[in-house]
C-alpha cells in the first residue's frame, strides 16, 4: 500500500497544521499502517513501540 | 502482489496433489479456471480462503433485503460429507487423514509462503478430531501458530476479504448492502480505506496519553505533597532551632555552674580544718536535736506508766489476802461438787432397795442371794449417808460474802506486767537522759573549735556546693535530653524535606503529552478530511468504471456515495436512476469493489467466482475487458460453462489472460487419459479405459477432477 496516497497525504496536512515534526510523522503513520489490522491482544505491546517512537523522537530534539 | 503457486492436497474434488502455477514473466493479470459444476472452481477459491483465514463459510444469503452470513464449512463431517472440504476418498480411505493448502505469493513485503494442513491419524468423524497446523514463511523467516496468523493478517486482512474474494453469487447480496448501506459494508468500506487504522491510532495514542496525564497528575500530586512538607519541615526546623538555642543556653549555664563549683570547692579546701569540726558539730547538734525529742515521747511514756504505781504498792500488801480468800472460796466450790455428787449416789442405792423384789415376775422364782444383795445395798448407803453429814459439817463461811470481799480486793489489783512496763520505761529515760547529756558536754568540746558563726559559713557554703552540684547534674539532664531532642528533629527534618525533583523529565512528560495531543488532533482531521475525499475519490473512480463496463455510458452520468457510502447509480440527466436492471447495479457493485481497492492503494490479487453470473453477454466481456489488463492486480476468474467457455473466449478475442485451467472429470473427457491426456486409449472394461502411453486406467465414473492446463497458443 502507497505511502504517497491520499490517506498520507491527508495525515500529512492535518499534522502540519498542528505543528508535528515531518520526521516523526512520518514515523507514527508507519506504525499506523503496519498495525492497521494488528489483533486486539496485540495491542497494548503496539503501544509501547508508539510510545517509544515519540519519547525517541522527543529526546533527540 | 501476485499469487505465485497454489498447491492443493486431498480437498474437494481434487485427489491428491494438485499444483497451479501462476508464475509468470508475463504482465498480463488474467487467470481464470473454467469447468462445469461440481468440478472444483469453487473449491479452489474456497482452499485459498481456508489457507489464508482457516475458515470457510457457505454462501451469505438475502433474507428480506438482508444479508445473513452464512455458517461455517466443516473439514470432515460424517453426518453430511457431502458438503465437508476434505476430499472423500481421502477421507474414507487414508490413514493418516489429511488434507492441506500451499499458498505462495510475492509483493513489496517479499515471499509468502503459507500452509495449513488439517489431519488425523485415525477416522475423524468432525473437525474436532482434527489437528490443524499453520506454517507461514515470510522472506525465510517462520512462524508458527497466533505468530503466523498475524504475519498472514499483515498481507492479507481478514477484515478485507470481501475485496480480495469476490463471490458472484453473492454479488447480489453485496449490492443490496451497498444500496441499503448497512453497517457490515460500510466497516468493510472503511477497513479498505484504512479508516480503522486512524481509529485505532487514537486509541492507542489516547492510552499512551493516560499514562502521562496519570504521571503529571502524580507529579502534581507530589507537587502539593512538596509543599506540605515543605511546610511541614519548616516547622521542624523552628523546633530544630529552639532545642539548638536550648542547649546553647544550657552548655553556657553548665559552665557558668561549673566555675562556680570550681570556685566553692577551693573556699572548701581553704576551710578543710575547720569544715571537719564544722561537720562534726553539725552532726552533733543534730543529734542532740533528735535525742531532745526522743527523751520527751519517753518521759511521756513513763508519766503514763507511772499512774499505776500506787495500785502497784497497795497490791503488795492486798495480794495475800486475796489470794487466801480465793483458796477458801475454791475449797468451798470443790465441797459443793462433792455432796452434789454422794447425795446423787446415795438417792441411787435408795431407789435400788426400794425396787428389789425377792421373787421373780417373768418366772415367780425365788430371787436367790436376795437377802444378802439387801443388806450389802444397805451398807452402801450407810456410808453414803456419813461421808455427807461430815461434809455438811464443815466450813462455815457464806459463800456470798466470800465472793463479795473477792470483788471488792479485785478493784485494786493493777493490769498484769505494769509493774516491768514502768521499770524498763524508767530506764529508758535514764538511758536517754545519759546519752543527752554526753552528747551536749562534746557540742560544748567542739563549740571551742569552731564558733558558731563560723560553722554556719562552713555550712552555708556547703550547701551553696551541694545545691551547685545538684544544679550541675540537672543541667547535665537537660543537656543530655535535648541532645536527644536535636537528634531526632534533625532527623525528622531530613525525612520531611522533600527531594528536590526532576524538573527536566516532567517537562518532557509535559512535551510528550502536547506532541500526543497534537496528534490526536491532526488524526481526529484527517479522519474527516480523509473519509470526505476517499469519498469523492471513489465516487469518481467508481463512476469511471462503471461507465467503461456499461454497455450505455451515455445514458449514465456514473455513481454516487453519500456519507455512509450507500451507493445509488446517476443517470445523465443527473437524476438516480429508478428500476436498474440487476446487471447494471451488478456492475455498480464490481465498480466501487474496484474503486474502493484503488483509492485505497489495495494491491493483492482478485480471486472472483462465477464472474458473470448475472451479467448479459456484453457486461461479461466489459469485465474481463477492463480487469484484465497488464497494468492491473492478477484477477483470477472461477468461471461455469454457462458463464465462459475457453472457446467463447477465444473466439471472442478476449483470451488476454495469463494462465488458463480446465477442470475436468473423466466423464468430460471421452476417451482421453486424464493422466497424460493422451487420445490413445483403449476401453477395457465397463467404465474402465486404459491408457496406451502411460498405461494408467481410468474410471470413467470417477468423480476426480483432473486439471489441464489451458495452451492458449494452440
Amino acid at each position: 500500500m502507497a505511502d504517497d496516497g491520499l490517506l498520507w497525504k491527508e495525515f500529512l496536512v492535518n499534522c502540519k497544521k498542528q505543528n508535528l515534526n515531518k520526521d516523526l510523522i512520518e514515523k507514527v503513520f508507519a506504525y499506523l499502517m503496519k498495525h492497521q489490522y494488528s489483533a486486539q491482544g496485540s495491542r497494548q505491546g503496539n503501544q509501547v513501540e508508539l510510545k517509544r517512537i515519540l519519547e525517541e523522537a522527543l529526546e533527540s530534539d | 502482489m501476485r499469487l505465485t503457486y497454489l498447491v492443493l492436497s486431498d480437498i474437494g474434488p481434487f485427489r491428491g496433489r494438485h499444483i497451479f502455477d501462476f508464475s509468470s514473466k508475463d504482465a498480463r493479470s488474467g487467470y481464470a479456471f473454467f469447468a462445469k459444476n461440481g468440478r472444483g472452481k469453487t473449491t479452489i477459491y474456497n482452499a485459498m480462503k481456508w489457507a489464508l483465514f482457516g475458515k470457510v463459510r457457505r454462501k451469505s444469503k438475502l433474507v428480506d433485503e438482508q444479508v445473513v452470513e452464512g455458517s461455517l464449512r466443516p473439514v470432515v463431517d460424517e453426518d453430511d460429507y457431502d458438503h465437508m472440504m476434505m476430499n472423500y476418498d481421502a477421507w474414507k480411505d487414508d490413514v493418516p487423514q489429511s488434507m492441506s493448502v500451499l499458498f505462495i505469493a510475492e509483493g513489496e513485503f517479499g515471499k509468502l509462503q503459507v500452509e495449513r494442513t488439517a489431519s488425523c491419524n485415525s477416522m475423524a468423524r468432525k473437525d474436532k478430531h482434527l489437528q490443524f497446523s499453520l506454517t507461514v514463511s515470510l522472506n525465510g523467516t517462520s512462524y508458527q501458530g497466533q505468530a503466523a496468523e498475524e504475519e498472514i493478517a499483515k498481507v492479507f486482512p481478514i477484515e478485507l476479504e470481501r475485496f480480495f474474494f469476490i463471490d458472484g453469487e453473492e454479488v447480489e447480496a453485496y449490492t443490496t448492502m451497498m444500496k441499503s448501506s448497512t453497517q457490515g459494508i460500510i466497516d468493510d468500506i472503511k477497513s479498505i480505506l484504512r479508516l480503522p487504522s486512524l481509529t485505532r491510532g487514537i486509541e492507542d495514542l489516547r492510552a499512551i496519553k493516560r499514562t502521562y496525564d496519570d504521571a503529571i497528575e502524580a507529579g502534581a500530586k507530589k507537587q502539593l505533597l512538596d509543599t506540605k512538607k515543605e511546610d511541614k519541615a519548616r516547622t521542624l526546623n523552628g523546633q530544630l532551632n529552639m532545642v539548638r538555642k536550648q542547649i546553647q543556653e544550657t552548655e553556657e549555664e553548665i559552665q557558668r555552674l561549673q566555675q562556680r563549683q570550681s570556685s566553692f570547692q577551693e573556699q572548701i579546701k581553704g576551710v578543710a580544718e575547720l569544715k571537719t569540726y564544722a561537720d562534726e558539730k553539725l552532726k552533733v547538734d543534730s543529734q542532740i536535736e533528735m535525742l531532745q525529742n526522743t527523751l520527751k515521747t519517753s518521759l511521756e511514756t513513763f508519766i503514763g506508766d507511772f499512774s499505776n504505781a500506787g495500785n502497784i504498792l497497795l497490791w503488795n500488801k492486798l495480794e495475800p489476802t486475796y489470794n487466801a480468800l480465793a483458796e477458801e472460796n475454791d475449797g468451798q466450790q470443790n465441797k459443793r461438787f462433792a455432796l452434789d455428787r454422794l447425795k446423787k449416789d446415795r438417792k441411787k442405792v435408795q431407789e435400788t432397795i426400794d425396787e428389789f423384789r425377792s421373787v421373780c415376775d417373768k418366772c415367780h422364782q425365788p430371787v436367790l442371794k436376795a437377802e444378802l444383795f439387801l443388806k450389802e445395798r444397805q451398807v452402801e448407803k450407810d456410808e453414803l449417808d456419813k461421808e455427807i453429814k461430815s461434809l455438811e459439817g464443815s466450813g462455815k463461811t457464806n459463800p456470798q460474802q466470800l465472793r463479795a470481799k473477792l470483788t471488792a480486793l479485785e478493784t485494786f489489783q493493777p493490769n498484769h506486767g505494769s509493774y516491768e512496763r514502768l521499770k524498763r520505761s524508767y530506764d529508758f529515760y535514764l538511758s536517754q537522759n545519759k546519752l543527752l547529756l554526753n552528747l551536749k558536754e562534746k557540742q560544748r568540746n567542739l563549740s571551742d573549735h569552731v564558733s558558731e558563726d563560723s560553722a554556719k559559713d562552713i555550712n552555708e557554703l556547703a550547701q551553696k556546693s551541694a545545691r551547685t552540684d545538684q544544679a550541675l547534674i540537672k543541667n547535665e539532664n537537660t543537656l543530655r535530653d535535648l541532645r536527644f531532642k536535636e537528634d531526632e528533629f534533625e532527623t525528622k527534618y531530613k525525612t520531611a524535606r522533600p527531594k528536590d525533583s526532576d524538573s527536566d523529565a516532567i517537562d518532557i512528560v509535559y512535551d510528550l503529552r502536547d506532541t500526543i495531543q497534537r496528534f490526536i488532533v491532526a488524526i481526529e482531521g484527517t479522519v474527516k478530511s480523509y473519509s470526505d475525499k476517499a469519498t469523492e475519490e471513489v465516487q469518481k473512480e467508481a463512476s469511471k468504471v462503471f461507465l467503461q463496463l456499461s454497455n450505455a455510458p451515455a445514458a449514465f452520468s456514473g455513481i454516487r456515495l453519500n456519507k455512509q457510502f450507500k451507493a445509488s447509480i446517476y443517470g445523465s440527466n443527473g437524476r438516480p436512476v429508478v428500476g436498474a436492471s440487476s446487471g447494471m447495479e451488478v456492475i455498480m457493485t464490481l465498480s466501487i469493489i474496484d474503486a474502493l481497492r484503488t483509492v485505497s492503494g489495495l494491491d493483492a490479487p482478485v480471486f472472483f467466482d462465477t464472474p458473470a453470473r448475472s451479467l448479459d453477454k456484453d457486461h461479461k466481456n466489459g469485465m474481463l475487458n477492463y480487469f484484465w489488463r497488464d497494468d492491473r492486480s492478477q484477477f483470477l476468474i472461477f468461471a461455469h460453462s454457462g458463464e465462459f467457455t475457453v472457446d467463447e473466449i477465444i473466439n471472442e478475442d478476449l483470451a488476454v489472460f495469463n494462465k488458463a485451467w480446465e477442470l475436468m472429470w473423466p466423464e468430460d473427457l471421452e476417451m482421453t487419459c486424464i493422466h497424460c491426456w493422451s487420445k490413445d486409449v483403449e476401453h477395457v472394461s465397463k467404465h474402465k479405459n486404459r491408457c496406451n502411453e502411460c498405461e494408467n486406467i481410468t474410471n470413467s465414473h470417477s468423480r476426480q477432477t483432473a486439471v489441464k492446463e489451458v495452451n492458449l497458443h494452440e
